[in-house]
């Protein structure tokens, strides 16, 4: 493989391989976020339990 | 949650380290066609995760940040593959082992593109014919079952009873209790004509399992109709008239055709 072959590929792998490592970023930012969502309206349910035997 | 967790660690397939480089044959064309396939796919895999989060939890905010994370994606995949496609088809043209080989990459992708096609078009096909089997249920109300059906696509589930499945259910009720309190045995009221009858037509409802769009099962304490065998889209959230739901789900797979269009056309054009 010559040397321009031989970099092209790296390149390419490092496209590749950077790509799943945005990926799996965007998917903890992502689930981040649900979770705090999820969170909220727990909290919010809580809330409005204690609310309700005062 | 679970299924995303996995997601996390999505783990390159390969490394950067060029370990096996030198017993590849393999061209950068073979390279960026495998490449281009593989993230790809791995995106295809997680958007179809936000698809089942979204069903799961039904939820405008969670909706929105699934929209968010998805067009995101969508944005950096459209990038990734087309600097990949640049490296992949800067060709030197007077390589004919070089060319032929992007050449098949490229019929491939075209063939496994294809393939798509007809799958779309098959769930096109059994919602047209589920519209006619299923031409006097169409106004009921479903929603999208959580549940695969056997031939590999979603379940819808009626939310309300159908007005026949009630007033059968009603009625049968009714005379049972009828029966009872003028002191039929059990084994009397089974073989009590009228409440024969009434069996025989709620056994009448479910018909089948093996054509596409029949109702498969009726369950008579939750009133609820399960529709097996019925693909619908995936994406669709919320509660729909059987009708629109069909419908909905026969645009979202048209669309996704046209799109499997377009890209075979720049496909066999050379536009990468």
């Amino acid at each position: 493989m010559n040397e321009d072959t031989k970099s092209k590929v790296l390149k390419i792998k490092k496209l590749q391989n950077d790509f799943y490592a945005f990926l799996s970023t965007a998917i903890k930012n992502r689930n981040k976020k649900i979770q705090e969502i999820l969170k909220r309206e727990d909290d919010k349910r809580i809330k409005d339990i204690l609310n309700n035997l005062k | 949650m679970e299924e995303n967790k996995k997601n996390e660690h999505i783990v390159p397939k390969e490394s950067l380290g060029d370990s096996g480089m030198e017993d590849l044959e393999t061209s950068v064309e073979n390279v960026a066609g495998n490449a281009s396939i593989e993230i790809n796919q791995e995106a295809a895999r997680v958007l179809e995760d936000s698809d089942k989060l979204e069903s799961e939890f039904n939820n405008p905010e969670i909706r929105a940040v699934l929209n968010e994370t998805a067009a995101e994606i969508d944005k950096e995949l459209k990038l990734v593959d087309s600097q990949i496609g640049e490296e992949g088809t800067n060709v030197d043209v007077n390589n004919q082992e070089a060319l032929d080989n992007r050449n098949k990459n490229i019929e491939g992708m075209i063939e496994s593109y294809r393939k798509d096609k007809e799958r779309n078009s098959r769930f096109i096909e059994e919602n047209t014919r589920a519209l006619e089997n299923l031409k006097d249920f169409l106004s009921v109300l479903v929603k999208q079952s959580n549940h695969y059906s056997e031939s590999g696509g979603y379940t819808w589930q009626l939310v309300e009873p159908t007005q026949k499945l009630e007033a059968l259910k009603s009625a049968r009720s009714q005379l049972y209790s009828q029966l009872n309190a003028d002191g039929n045995s059990f084994q009397q009221i089974q073989d009590n004509d009228q409440y024969k009858e009434y069996t025989k037509q709620l056994h009448e409802i479910p018909v089948g399992y093996e054509e596409i769009g029949e109702i498969s099962g009726v369950n008579l304490d939750s009133a609820e109709v399960t529709i097996k065998n019925l693909n619908g889209a995936k994406d669709l959230g919320g509660v729909f008239t059987l009708e629109d739901a069909l419908k909905k789900s026969m645009v979202l797979y048209e669309d996704a055709n046209k799109k499997i269009d377009t890209r075979i056309d720049e496909l066999e054009k050379g536009d990468f």
